[in-house]
């Protein structure tokens, strides 16, 4: 060791910085014009749109998709500068005054949102700058306008063409509850947000250009002309096909309008999503229940729910009204749209999920649960039908007393299912009691949303002691046939049926494969189930079965039919909810015609063809 | 401690270039005054470290740098768990796995490595009945490539290869053969290109090639260090003023603040003050290397050599990148570059150089003491608390 050595590393690593200090006389003092580069090119910060992920059905057939499609902006100080340009463009992009103008006023309003952010003193900087920054004019123009514009640079100064994903739901209107849409996030300012929120979205862009830059952009409104879902899957799995947008700076040459990108992050595409939804069940399902009719022959809204019993996986679900995606993605066509918003149908209402409707008869499954479980009754224990259940008052016949006088006469808990008998279960009923039956309501999913992975679902209503302290006895008997003040959607009673068919498995129902929760016991013993499901066969292979006259019994299937008596003077509503094969379940199925009238004769021959149409499946 | 026996000179270059990069940070604040600027957030964060670092540089400044001999091994090992901690829980930035989030503070276990490394290549050279012997020089080695190893892993190819140019220099200084020093840098170099074809990753490729032919890869990979030396170049001699590199019209260089903070300094400030900060640099590399110089004791001499390579290294490779003399790497400037670990670990380093300086000992009769430290070792009393190991 010795101090000569100190010496030598000393001078070595000295050495360099003369070395840099002549590179930086070099650059600086003697040849600075050389690297500076182009004086006029003007730079300009901008979001790189991430491609949303597709959406695939079960088959792998594309549901929704981004295709690429051009934007133009503009840079207001350069387009302005030739006082012919704003007619150029209006007749080359073929547009009316009332489209045209909003758009330039449009970003006139984002310009002074933004100033208006800044203390006083900075605006005029601000509107100097932002004047030489583009601005987002048109979406979607025609490819022909798109290179007119990028050739004739001279002649509409100050417009940019640029690309972005644009999205596309080649099926339209078909699945379009599962699917969902986006919207630019801007539609939904809060949420939007709230959404972007946890910074994920700005992950590492703030490194690449600097906080302020990044506000600006922020206050520009870069972040809200972004795509985010907003119903469906498009929604739920937001995060995961939105992918990250990446940063880019665009640079200009005014004069010639030659532009360079240079991509500084690249944006990240969304990942693709798979759905347990079968297009083309889905678009058969859909013509089935267009074609549903009253009992007195009217069209009447009919939504259905065809899923997987043993995993709680939708093969297809929807209703006979639905609505375009493709109506909300810019350019929207603002008339189409005010047509769904007050379109007396609610196409927007995804009823499956989102309708609140009374149940009737099919809740009998839960009393029959109840009943057998709490050993009220055994499976062959007879009550009795005397047409009337309480002599004084007419609240609580039998359909069948109403009908023309008739009675069931001493029937067992089977026979009471297949002919759907209201005296057997008002007897029930009495027996459970409301806190029992509530209990077992609660546990076959009733009163709690279902866990769907779909935006806006329900809860529904279900009383229960804590709910309705002054509870009486009539009250029992409404709510053992499913009356009352109880509200499901035909999810929740899909999952009923899925609980019944696969062996007392609660399932949660979705539509992509991998959110599959496993299911849990609803602790229902083998034999209360054996006697429920051979209730259910009787339904519809039995002689007296409600739902005997459709051709569901040739399919093996097995089910319950439900008339539920509304509020006000309309017909009552239909349902039927069943599976098949009875004694393998592949698939399970809810039907509901609003106002239909009985589920025997609307709702169960709807069930028929779906069932017939699933068969013609090759088994999942 | 004998205060007047301080460095300022050493201390008051630090400050200094500290300073400089405080104010840069100006161009992440508002255009508007000097007052917006002590707002900024980034200002107020990088303010908070550098009185930390000051304080916890004034603390070690009283224990007598011994003490870091004695616990070399343990500083070694600790911070060798925590990058082994980073590897297997740290937080991915950017495709790196090289930060530790403790609760606000996030800490980057690289940087303290450097500290640690150095410590313990020294206690092992300066320890050695002879540092020469292939013994000791095989040890310090595998002390150095452990780190680096486990830095290339997170990867941060900068970082890692450092470690190598200051454990020679150390070797050096030990008075290792230059025959052997030789071999090694030879072997580095035989190293680079198979690193090239199968260590390396993908971005780190271009940009050593975005380096080298800066016309043959696509613009985004040249685009930092061309939008930088534009930076540069748009400074002249005497810069565009304060705060003015964001301007109606910035040139956008993607992390400015913290890896490309030169080309802030040379932009606002022109060629005076990018020179300005060199002389700062030089002066300090000056008075390390003094100090090394007239220490007579090894461990206080290996420890200077090792921490002054790695500063000087870092700062010729930082500034040499925004001036395309080298390709661009993560690594920061130290002093000047927005960041806490890396500002914390230079004033630690710091704190060291200038205790070790307080703390010089004039030589005895012996013209050259430190040749023969062990037999001299063996004639002092043993209670002498400096040379307690």
């Amino acid at each position: 060791m010795n101090r000569r050595r100190v010496l030598l590393a000393a001078a070595a690593l000295l050495l360099p910085l003369g070395g840099l200090e002549t590179r930086l006389a070099w650059i600086q003092l003697l040849r600075p014009h050389e690297y500076l580069g182009n004086a006029a090119v003007r730079r300009s910060i901008d979001l790189a749109p991430a491609p949303r992920g597709r959406i695939l059905d079960r088959a792998g057939r594309t549901l929704a998709r981004d295709e690429w499609s051009f934007d133009v902006h503009v840079v207001l100080e350069e387009f302005e500068r030739r006082p012919e340009a704003r007619a150029d463009l209006q007749r080359l992009l073929r547009l009316p005054p009332s489209d045209f103008d909003p758009a330039f006023e449009r970003i006139f309003l984002r310009i002074e949102k933004l100033m208006k952010q800044r203390p006083e003193r900075e605006r005029p900087t601000i509107y100097a700058r932002e004047r030489r920054t583009p601005y987002p004019l048109f979406e979607n123009i025609p490819r022909s306008a798109a290179y007119a514009i990028e050739t004739a640079a001279e002649r509409m100064p100050g417009l940019v063409v640029l690309e972005r994903p644009r999205r596309v739901y080649p099926f339209g209107e078909t699945g379009a509850y599962a699917v969902g849409y986006v919207q630019r996030a801007s539609s939904d300012e809060e949420e939007a947000r709230q959404r972007f929120g946890s910074g994920a979205t700005a992950e590492g862009l703030e490194a690449l250009i600097g906080a302020d830059e990044l506000k600006l952009l922020v206050r520009r409104g870069a972040f809200l002309d972004l795509m985010i879902g907003r119903a469906g899957v498009e929604r739920t799995y937001d995060e995961s096909l939105r992918g990250r947008p990446g940063l880019r700076i665009l640079e200009r040459d005014p004069k010639t309008g030659f532009k360079t990108w240079v991509e500084l992050k690249a944006a990240e595409p969304g990942r693709d999503i798979r759905l347990s939804i079968d297009i083309e069940v889905q678009r058969d399902l859909e013509a089935i229940l267009r074609e549903a009719r009253a009992e007195d022959g009217t069209p009447a809204t009919a939504t259905a729910v065809v899923a997987d019993p043993r995993t709680g996986e939708l093969l297809a679900f929807g209703s006979s009204v639905s609505y375009d995606p493709n109506a909300f993605i810019p350019p929207t066509d603002n008339e189409s749209l005010h047509r769904y918003f007050t379109h007396p149908g609610r196409l927007l209402f995804n009823r499956a999920i989102q309708g609140r409707f009374q149940l009737g008869s099919i809740f009998k499954v839960v009393t029959a649960v109840a009943g057998l479980e709490g050993e009220h009754v055994t499976p062959s224990t007879e009550l009795p039908c005397h047409g009337k259940f309480v002599p004084t008052s007419n609240f609580f016949n039998c359909w069948i007393w109403n009908r023309g006088g008739g009675m069931h006469g001493d029937i067992n808990l089977v026979s009471a299912l297949e002919r759907s008998c209201n005296c057997y279960f008002y007897g029930l009923g009495e027996r459970i009691g409301l806190e029992e039956l509530s209990r077992w309501a609660t546990r076959l999913g009733y009163g709690e949303s279902t866990g769907i992975d779909l935006p806006g679902e329900i809860a529904g209503a279900l009383p229960t002691p804590s709910t309705h302290p002054r509870w009486r006895k009539p009250d029992t008997y409404s709510l053992s046939i499913g009356q009352h003040e109880l509200g499901a959607t035909p999810m929740q009673v899909m999952r009923m049926t899925c609980a019944i068919a696969n062996g007392g498995r609660r399932v949660t129902p979705h539509v992509v494969p991998e959110a599959r929760r496993a299911p849990e016991s609803a602790g229902i013993h083998p034999s209360t189930l054996a006697a429920l499901q051979e209730g259910l066969i009787a339904v519809v292979q039995g002689a007296h079965g409600t739902a005997r006259e459709t051709d569901l019994g040739a399919l093996d299937a097995a089910g319950k039919t439900g008339s539920a008596q509304t509020y006000g003077r309309k017909e009552s509503h239909a349902w039927f909810a069943g599976y098949a094969p009875a004694h393998a379940p592949r698939y399970a199925f809810v039907v509901l015609v609003e106002h239909g009238g009985h589920g025997s004769h609307a709702a169960a021959p709807i069930a028929a063809r779906i069932a017939k149409r699933l068969f013609e499946e090759p088994s999942p | 401690m004998k205060l007047r026996r301080l460095n300022w000179v050493l201390l008051g270059s630090a400050l200094l270039l500290s300073a400089m990069g405080m104010l840069s940070l100006g161009t992440m604040a508002s255009p508007t005054s000097f007052s917006s600027l002590l707002a900024q957030p980034h200002f107020a964060k990088q303010a908070l470290f550098l009185g930390l670092s000051l304080a916890m540089m004034a603390g070690l400044l009283w224990p007598h740098y011994m003490e870091t001999r004695r616990a070399a091994y343990v500083i070694y090992a600790l911070s060798l768990l925590a990058l082994v901690g980073v590897l297997l829980l740290g937080r991915s930035t950017r495709g790196a796995r090289a930060w530790i989030s403790l609760g606000p503070v996030n800490f980057q276990p690289a940087e303290f490595m450097k500290i640690a490394a150095v410590l313990a290549i020294a206690r092992v050279l300066s320890l050695s009945r002879d540092p020469r012997a292939f013994k000791a020089v095989a040890v310090s080695l595998l002390l150095a490539a452990v780190p680096m190893g486990l830095i290339l892993v997170q990867p941060d190819l900068g970082n890692a290869m450092l470690f190598y140019p200051v454990l020679l220099a150390m070797l050096f200084v030990a008075g290792v053969r230059k025959r052997w020093l030789l071999t090694m840098v030879l072997v580095a170099v035989a190293a680079v290109p198979s690193a090239y074809l199968y260590g390396m990753k993908d971005y780190q490729r271009y940009r050593l090639t975005s380096f080298l032919w800066p016309d043959r890869v696509e613009k985004k990979y040249t685009y930092q260090q061309t939008q930088s030396i534009r930076a540069v170049a748009a400074g002249g001699l005497a810069g565009r003023g304060f705060q003015e590199s964001r301007s109606a019209q910035p040139l956008y260089v993607p992390d400015r603040h913290t890896d490309f903070v030169f080309s802030i300094i040379a932009e606002e400030w022109g060629f005076a003050g990018a020179t300005l900060t060199l002389l700062l640099f030089g002066l300090f590399f000056v008075q390390a290397w003094r100090i090394a110089h007239r220490t007579q004791e090894p461990y206080g001499r290996l420890v200077v050599t090792g921490l002054t390579t790695f500063f000087a290294f870092q700062a010729f490779i930082n500034i040499g990148m925004t001036v395309r003399l080298a390709p661009i790497t993560g690594l920061t400037l130290p002093f000047v570059s927005y960041g806490g670990s890396s500002l914390v670990m230079c004033f630690l380093s710091l704190a060291i150089l200038l205790n070790i300086d307080m703390r010089w000992v004039p030589t005895f009769a012996f013209r050259d003491m430190d040749r023969n430290h062990v037999l001299i070792r063996e004639f002092l009393p043993q209670r002498v608390n400096w040379l307690r190991s």
